[in-house]
């Protein structure tokens, strides 16, 4: 089987990101700090809960980056007709339903536009990838009769 | 469940696999996944090459057994 090369140059950009994202981990409340927009409160003057969401949600946002990276070595080393591939989608899809839901809660406390908005497209890529799972489900049913037809 | 009796008929015959592939066409891994009992499906084409070659009807080959139940 051909490999794909786009796949194996978004596994690198995506192991990049986690690395990244790992090291981000140590210095999140000074990141904040320096991307925050003006007349939003520094981050240790929030409440404990606030911070405790923010951390939650960056830590969901990796596993979500390290799902991909399996799915997209998965991609790229072999096929994606595989049962790894289907749980790394059903992981990810249940990862941005508990995002939405974090998200979904704080925008209820400190309503904005942008977190329905990140809320929104959380809840359509979890149906997304659950969709996708099924689909790689079925096909990996499909490609066993094929496979094991004589 | 269907059994596939292929190393039942190749035995009578006294074939080898390896043989049986040389004289079929069909690779070995296909030949193995039929005498296994792995296969989920057989071609019409396949079963009349091996019928051809073991001389012999498909009921020799395929056999209907009831799936006992526990």
């Amino acid at each position: 089987m051909k490999k794909s090369f786009l796949a194996k140059f978004i596994w690198i950009i995506f192991i990049i990101i986690l690395i990244l994202g790992i090291g981000g981990l140590f210095f999140l409340p000074s990141l904040y700090d320096l991307f925050k927009g003006t007349g939003v409160k520094e981050f240790g003057l929030h409440a404990l809960s606030y911070k405790i969401a923010f951390y939650s949600c960056y830590i969901i946002c990796l596993l979500i980056v390290y799902q991909l990276t399996c799915l997209f070595k998965y991609i790229f080393k072999c096929t994606p007709f595989r049962k790894e591939v289907e749980k790394n989608l059903k992981i990810s899809a249940i990862l941005f339903m508990v995002l939405f839901v974090i998200i979904i809660i704080k925008a209820f406390f400190i309503p904005t536009l942008l977190s329905f908005a990140v809320a929104f497209v959380a809840f359509i890529a979890s149906l997304s990838f659950y969709v996708l799972a099924e689909v790689i489900k079925a096909a990996i049913v499909y490609k066993n009769e094929v496979d094991y037809t004589v | 469940m269907i059994i596939v009796n292929l190393d039942v008929m190749m035995a009578k015959r006294k074939m080898s696999l390896n043989e049986l592939s040389e004289k079929t066409g069909i690779t070995t891994t296909n030949l193995s996944i039929l005498k296994t009992n792995k296969a989920k499906a057989i071609r019409f084409s396949t079963l009349e090459v091996i019928c051809k070659v073991l001389n012999c009807q498909p009921s020799d080959i395929l056999e209907y057994r009831e799936e006992s139940n526990g």
